[in-house]
């Protein structure tokens, strides 16, 4: 029916019958809207000369700076071509065994999990606005399983659940054997020193490159885990699997600090004000701490399609499961894009 | 002895269309949500677990147990190829479909699953599954036609018997695996 994925808007019109306006604002996906860094842009004629090389095997220079950056060993790091390469190894990582996902949750990892006959379990969260995770059944589900997924800040939510709660999975996992998948794609919008990077054995941290620094048309992600998991999904990916290009981007990336800074503040005061907006309106809101909001309002599927008819794409809740289509997520966009979206949702509520 | 109480999906979206569905899927309507919510209630017994296929559909039912979801893939509807996606009402031009719905012992499977496909799987992740909940109860999610198959297998007889019995959504039905005995609703 509806797209299982944001960031595609004329797929929404097309699935729906619905002519789309002439001017689209797209706030089903995540990425930074501000772009990739200016200095990536400038030097992009540069990384042409890359092309007629093979790119390094290893993954330099992007390996040795992304390690750095971590302060962990370069064995320790798996390069991807996006997380969502990471993400396919490890699901055949546990192919053929018991996996415990927490929803509602990023869509990709049952995709990627059953693919490979993963039996998957599922388990909702205890309170969708905090992403309170259910530790009691947590506790039950475990010892069956080869690895548990958090995602962790939430997508779609935006939470992140008490780090007590977190931890309590993380011990419970380890007496059981089971490993953890944190996924800390939307960490950097958040608070980096709260990483699980380089502290357990059994805990695998996938990361992204994509949506802090806006190349999700480069490919770029990994994943920083013990040397023996690291080795094992190494062995599993193709040869060249990350082009020359992105590991050259992704290197400049990590010197942009400052870009980092400004992408933090600009999306902490927009998600406060609409999340303010929303709770003036009578929403739920959840606790977001990344880029995006998540809400509940009286009817999403009326403003769903009350808002595509103006031309502002929110993102669905239909395929996230534990949210039954009633929840919408917004990402954080350009100040004119806000302007529309806020002049939108005052004529949906005022009716 | 495993009591196993089987649920079709709530209605969807594409059932309320009248399309096609298979390997599909679309949300349950606000009618297929009171349909499960009602079916849970009936539940009396507490379930040692809950199990659904892996369409979406049937996980947004399973989830009204309010317990964990095993999800498995054996559970899906059958695969319907070329069919699914499209309109029932302009499937009744096509003489192979009109076969598989009214003759479906004369219906050779060609880019649809055959029935005797989907039996087995259904089957064999009914039996894996009893064999986990030796004595205990236990819900599981799946699909119109699937379970029809299903319920003509354990109790032998031929799938024309159940074949033109309409599950409505959210309907159950109450199986005594090791005993093969099947009753109508929840009980």
């Amino acid at each position: 029916m509806l797209p299982s994925h944001g960031a595609n808007p004329h797929y929404v019109y097309e699935a729906l019958q619905m002519t789309p306006p002439q001017t689209i604002y797209d706030f089903s996906e995540n990425v930074n809207v501000f772009g990739p860094p200016p200095q990536i842009i400038k030097r992009f004629p540069q990384y042409v000369d890359l092309v007629k090389r093979y790119p390094d095997p290893l993954g330099e220079p992007f390996l040795s700076a992304i390690a750095h950056h971590h302060n962990v060993p370069r064995q320790q790091v798996v390069l991807g071509n996006g997380a969502s390469e990471i993400f396919s190894l490890l699901a055949r990582r546990y192919a053929n065994k018991n996996v415990l996902l927490i929803e509602p949750t990023f869509a990709e990892y049952a995709a990627t999990l059953q693919a490979n006959h993963v039996t998957i379990t599922q388990l909702i969260v205890t309170d969708v606005l905090t992403w309170e995770l259910p530790i009691t059944a947590i506790q039950e589900q475990l010892p069956h399983m080869a690895a548990i997924y958090l995602c962790i800040p939430n997508n779609p939510t935006g939470a992140y659940p008490a780090r007590e709660q977190i931890q309590a999975v993380i011990t419970m996992a380890a007496q059981h054997g089971c490993e953890v998948v944190i996924d800390e794609a939307f960490l950097d919008w958040y608070d980096d020193t709260k990483t699980y990077i380089h502290q357990f054995n059994h805990v695998i941290v996938v990361r992204s490159m994509t949506k802090m620094y806006a190349i999700p048309g480069i490919r770029l992600g990994y994943a920083i885990a013990h040397d023996n998991v690291i080795n094992a999904l190494k062995q599993q990916a193709p040869h060249w699997h990350v082009n020359a290009i992105a590991l050259a981007i992704g290197t400049a990336c990590l010197q942009e600090t400052q870009y980092v800074e400004q992408a933090r503040q600009y999306a902490r005061l927009h998600v406060q004000q609409l999340q303010k907006a929303l709770t003036t309106y009578g929403c739920k809101v959840t606790n977001s701490v990344t880029n995006y909001v998540c809400f509940k309002p009286p009817d999403a599927k009326a403003l769903f399609y009350f808002a595509l008819r103006e031309g502002i794409v929110l993102r669905h809740t239909e395929n996230f499961v534990g949210l039954n289509g009633e929840w919408l997520r917004i990402g954080i966009k350009d100040e004119q894009s806000m302007a529309k979206l806020y002049a939108m949702l005052d004529r949906w509520f005022q009716k | 002895m495993t009591t196993f109480y089987f649920l079709r999906h709530g209605e969807t979206v594409w059932n309320k269309e009248g399309k096609l569905q298979g390997w599909l899927d679309s949300p349950l309507t606000t009618t297929g949500c009171a349909q499960v919510q009602a079916t849970v209630q009936d539940v009396t017994q507490p379930l040692a677990a809950v199990y659904a296929s892996t369409s979406g559909r049937a996980i947004q039912t399973a989830h009204y147990f309010q317990q964990p979801v095993h999800l498995d893939e054996r559970l899906r509807e059958i695969y319907l190829g070329k069919w699914q996606g499209q309109s029932i009402a302009a499937l009744q031009q096509n003489d192979e479909y009109l076969t598989y719905c009214h003759d479906p012992t004369r219906y050779i499977a060609q880019h649809t699953e055959s029935f005797h496909e989907l039996t087995t799987r259904v089957y064999e992740a009914c039996t894996a599954i009893a064999a986990r909940h030796p004595h205990a109860y236990v819900a599981v999610v799946t699909h119109g036609v699937a379970l029809r198959c299903l319920l003509a297998r354990i109790t032998q007889q031929p799938l024309l018997t159940w074949w033109h019995n309409e599950i409505q959504g959210g309907q159950g039905y109450t199986v005594e695996w090791q005993q093969q005995r099947i009753r109508e609703g929840i009980q």
